[in-house]
């Protein structure tokens, strides 16, 4: 059973278990009022957050570190060799290059899609992919490439170089680091579930009100954003807090090297602005909170939230076919609007 | 030191120029789709401009590449190459010079050419465009005229138009390539666009099309109008035979 006892097997086995408990919890409160047990949109979000503790839990995030919450002494396990990749490790180096192969993989992901969409565009009409498929490819390839070039830089050459040009002994927070790091698998494996279970169609920009008529896979895409948000937020912090304090007696900061102070300019506007896109998204997210505050006086909360102005009638009508159909949803949404003009061809 | 900077001033200027001149007899002559409107020429000037600026750009990071490779390639692997002397003066110079580029070109092409592609004058024609998932809906208020769909969206020659944009569901953005310009249609507001078309053209060249241009979902790629530009007594014709389409219809 030593199979078990790797950091991912345990992490994958908590997770499952974490999004079972979730989800049951979630039906059980929907059967005790009287409603349906299954409601997959709303199971997903409430579950996502449990098979994520899970999986931080059994990766390493417990004995590394929550432990120590409980008043009881961490106890981290040591892997060497090839083993260490693949475990909580709160070495720089070992972290920088988990990063670096993990958005290698994605980044080939990403490639091989967009080499699909080339194959479709190389001659008129559909072949490879219909229209519906064409745009979950395209949404996929965008979102991973862009997670890819911000966190390859930052995450992984970050991690790797920095402290080595700063003369620091590790980063500033090793273990928020390992977290940060760990974050990231989930991020992947929820977008390509969200792909596989018929995608999401708003591209990697995600502008609502298209975000919000969308198919369900949207909802796994804001999960995962959501969680990159977190890796962007938590990271930034370290590399913010390991370039002011950490640097090596003499290392001015006119003496930086200009790998640092970008990573420095990056780190900082991650740490600002992910906050920002953190708070939209789970009003995307939790549509449902959305539709009751539409009827409300609130028109300050609802016009920070809602920084496009979804068109009235189309939210109204949106909010209205939700309430009748609560399951997952492989197709997105044409709104017909009531007080469209009557010569709109319908 | 000395030789460095020798050889980098070297390699600057030759790409330098060399993309120069490719910005200028390639993509100056063969890039651009149909010229249809006015107003292109204000996109077009600043889309030169940019590109004429970014050759120097690319010619210093070609040189502080062949210099670094080239002049600080080290024989064996655990040696060190020549180190690099760099004095306070050079970043400073470079954040100066670098700013004030930048600066320069928010209000050239930048600001100066929103004020110019303003149009204040009263149009000679209004036109109220709709976007919907997923197609364009034209009206001609003056006229009580309503195309939508494949129909061809036919526009006078010389004529200050006004387009006035809304969307009923989620966002669009109007762009005919021939005139360049390109705005969003949001839900809940309208935004408008001056065009003076200034030459004839039919939808048989790409530029002469009303294509979406922000992503808006299934069909988005479909949500085309073919556009035409005609002369003024012809555009007059065919509101007329357009209105009694209309009133024929039940």
């Amino acid at each position: 059973m030593a199979v078990l006892r790797a950091p991912i097997v345990r992490g994958l086995v908590l997770a499952i278990a974490g999004f079972a408990i979730g989800a049951t919890l979630l039906g059980l409160l929907r059967a005790v009022t009287g409603r349906s047990f299954w409601l997959t949109e709303l199971s997903w979000t409430v579950a996502y957050p449990f098979a994520l503790l899970g999986w931080l839990a059994g990766v390493g995030g417990w004995s590394h570190w929550a432990r120590e919450w409980f008043g009881r002494p961490a106890r981290p396990y040591v892997l060497t060799g090839w083993r260490r990749y693949f475990g909580f490790s709160t070495d720089h180096k070992v972290i920088g290059v988990q990063y670096i192969v993990t958005f290698i993989a994605l980044f080939l992901i990403a490639g091989l899609v967009a080499m699909l969409i080339r194959i479709e565009l190389a001659s008129a009409g559909m072949q490879l992919f219909s229209e519906d498929t064409y745009n979950a490819a395209m949404s996929l390839h965008g979102i991973a490439m862009v997670a890819v070039a911000v966190a390859v830089m930052l995450g992984g050459f970050g991690n790797f170089v920095v402290p080595l040009q700063i003369g620091a002994r590790d980063m500033a927070f090793p273990r928020l680091n390992a977290l940060s790091y760990w974050l990231v698998p989930p991020v992947a494996v929820m977008l390509l579930i969200a792909t596989f279970t018929g995608g999401w169609d708003s591209g990697w920009t995600a502008y609502p009100p298209l975000s919000v008529f969308n198919k369900s896979g949207q909802i796994l895409f804001n999960l995962a954003v959501i969680t990159f948000g977190l890796v962007s937020i938590l990271g930034g912090i370290n590399f913010l807090a390991t370039i002011i304090y950490e640097r090596a007696p003499g290392m001015t900061w006119w003496r930086l090297p200009i790998f640092v102070w970008g990573v420095f300019a990056a780190s900082l506007i991650s740490f600002i602005f992910t906050q920002a896109l953190a708070a939209a998204l789970p009003s995307q997210t939790f549509p449902a909170a959305r539709c009751r505050r539409a009827g409300t006086p609130d028109r300050r909360m609802q016009a920070a939230l809602q920084p496009a102005s979804l068109g009235a009638c189309a939210h109204a009508r949106w909010c209205a076919t939700r309430a009748h159909r609560p399951g997952w949803r492989s197709a997105s949404r044409r709104p017909q609007c009531a007080d469209a003009p009557s010569w709109a061809p319908r | 030191m000395r030789r460095d900077l020798t050889l980098g001033a070297i390699v600057w200027v030759a790409v330098t120029l060399a993309s120069l001149a490719v910005s200028r007899l390639v993509i100056a002559e063969i890039s651009f789709p149909t010229r249809g409107a006015e107003e292109a020429d204000v996109i077009d000037e600043a889309f030169m401009i940019l590109t004429y600026l970014a050759a120097p750009v690319f010619g210093i990071v070609i040189a502080a590449m062949v210099v670094s490779v080239w002049r600080h390639r080290v024989s064996a692997p655990d040696e060190d190459g020549a180190p690099l002397q760099g004095t306070g003066a050079v970043p400073i110079w470079w954040l100066g010079i670098t700013s004030a580029l930048t600066l320069l070109v928010i209000i050239h092409p930048g600001l100066t050419g929103l004020i110019s592609l303003r149009n204040y004058d009263p149009p000679d024609l209004q036109l109220n465009v709709t976007g919907q998932m997923w197609q364009w809906t034209v009206e001609y208020p003056d006229a009580e005229v309503r195309i939508f769909g494949a129909q061809e969206l036919v526009l006078p020659v010389d004529q200050h138009i006004q387009v006035n944009i809304r969307s009923l569901d989620v966002l669009h953005s109007f762009w005919v390539p021939a005139f360049r310009q390109k705005i969003d249609a949001v839900p809940g507001q309208t935004t408008e666009l001056h065009i003076t078309p200034d030459r004839l053209g039919a939808p048989d060249d790409v530029a002469y099309r009303l294509q979406c241009a922000e992503l808006c979902g299934l069909a988005h790629s479909k949500m085309v109008m073919p556009v035409r530009v005609v002369e003024r007594s012809e555009f007059e014709a065919w509101l007329a035979s357009q209105r009694q389409a209309a009133k024929a219809r039940p």
